[in-house]
């Protein structure tokens, strides 16, 4: 089941009692909310992730609970927490801003604990079983063309983590909605009819933000792991023309090491993870200022590859 | 040559790091990642050359300078001390190589 199959009442009274159970990728989360506004939201965005029932036996990688704020403060400017494990990581959000506080709390959440997997600050799609890994820094443009590429048929795995599992060689997908900031959020309606958008939260601490739902083909592909194929750092430059520049192996492992959330903690094996990358896939720099001709850069790479894999 | 340097081209050295060093080279840079200290080193070929010497044997400063220079093509400059000392020094502060203690001279 899915949460889209849940009647909105259903849906409402499995968040109120904590017992809403979400697969997302790899991880299993246990739910909680009595917001309102946070379960419409969580509806519209979250349609195809697919649900557990209480008596479904399985390790519960994460307990989540957004509850409203306490103290005379609710009574003139309400807010809301997120709690893991009962306990609150960072100051509470307004309280119209529960879905974007429980979208970054996931990440902390993430970040802090599946040392399982070499985490990389990156978008992550894929063609074919083949994977393009976009690490990048604030401001680069990376959700855009994350967002982009997914609204041109690309698997999307990720927009945030690319969840690299040394032992296996491949990233495991965790699709989630994929937050777009101030002038991201017109480019991208602007892009595709197809795109789904939630509610602009203004004036949040990354600025304007609104949410843009995972493709269904996404979801339905998100026990697909990938197999690194392309590294690409994406940078938006208004006037750009685009091209794929070759980059070269020692700068990629640079770059790669010191995107990974917890490189340093993994040890030798962080370092054989990122020199298996780097060694198996093909790295560019790419610089963008119209997503339509970076989309058609980017596939490029895939027509590339299967003209080779004929060969 | 000042007398520090003299005494120093006597001092032994040895990288007990370098068999478990993890590898790998990339358009003639280095990477290596030590396990004893969590640390990641990018290095440039005489770097790794010294470390792979010094992986092998003991050896004076004077020791490693005459292996170094069978490896130089002939119409190389020599290398000097001073450019030794300064790679050893920086290798030692990394944690990559280390004073032999004991009599390993005849390396």
């Amino acid at each position: 089941m899915i949460i889209g199959q849940l009647e909105q009442r259903d849906l409402r009274q499995r968040l109120r009692s904590n017992r809403l159970l979400l697969q997302l990728g790899p991880f299993l989360l246990r739910l909680g909310s009595r917001d309102r506004l946070f379960t419409d939201t969580l509806q519209l965005l979250h349609p195809d992730t697919p649900l557990l029932e209480a008596q479904e036996t399985r390790l519960i990688d994460f307990h989540v609970e957004l509850q409203p704020g306490q103290g005379l403060r609710r009574w003139w400017r309400p807010q809301v927490a997120f709690k893991t494990d009962a306990t609150p990581p960072f100051a509470p959000f307004p309280r119209h801003q529960g879905f974007p506080l429980f979208e970054w709390g996931l990440n902390w959440c993430i970040a802090m604990q599946a040392h399982q997997y070499l985490m990389f600050h990156a978008a992550v799609l894929a063609r074919d079983g083949q994977a393009l890994i976009m690490p990048a820094e604030p401001g680069s443009g990376k959700s855009t063309l994350c967002a982009a590429l997914m609204l041109r048929g690309w698997q999307l795995l990720s927009d945030e983590f690319g969840l690299y599992r040394p032992e296996s060689g491949m990233i495991e997908p965790i699709p989630r909605p994929i937050p777009l900031k101030n002038e991201s959020i017109e480019v991208i309606r602007a892009f595709s009819p197809a795109a789904v958008l939630g509610p602009v939260y203004e004036k949040t601490r990354k600025g304007d933000v609104a949410h843009l739902r995972p493709t269904r083909e996404s979801m339905r592909l998100m026990n697909q792991a990938a197999r690194p194929a392309w590294v690409v750092f994406p940078r938006y430059r208004k006037g750009a023309r685009e091209a794929l520049h070759p980059f070269a192996r020692g700068r990629t492992f640079l770059k790669l090491s010191g995107n990974a959330f917890n490189y340093r903690l993994q040890g030798a094996r962080g370092f054989d993870a990122v020199a298996d990358i780097v060694n198996n896939t093909d790295a560019y720099y790419l610089e963008f200022s119209d997503l339509d001709r970076a989309v058609e850069q980017l596939d490029t790479l895939t027509v590339t590859s299967a003209v080779s894999l004929q060969l | 040559m000042p007398e520090e340097s003299l005494a120093d081209t006597k001092s032994v050295w040895r990288s007990p790091a370098y068999p478990q060093l993890h590898q790998q080279e990339w358009e003639h840079e280095f990477f290596v990642f030590n396990p004893a200290s969590g640390d990641t080193h990018l290095l440039n070929p005489l770097s790794m050359e010294i470390l792979r010497l010094l992986g092998g044997n003991p050896l004076t400063l004077e020791q490693l300078l005459e292996r170094l220079q069978l490896l130089i093509d002939d119409g190389e400059p020599p290398l000097s001390s001073m450019v030794m000392h300064q790679h050893l020094a920086q290798l030692d502060l990394m944690g990559l190589i280390a004073p032999a203690t004991g009599d390993h001279r005849s390396a």
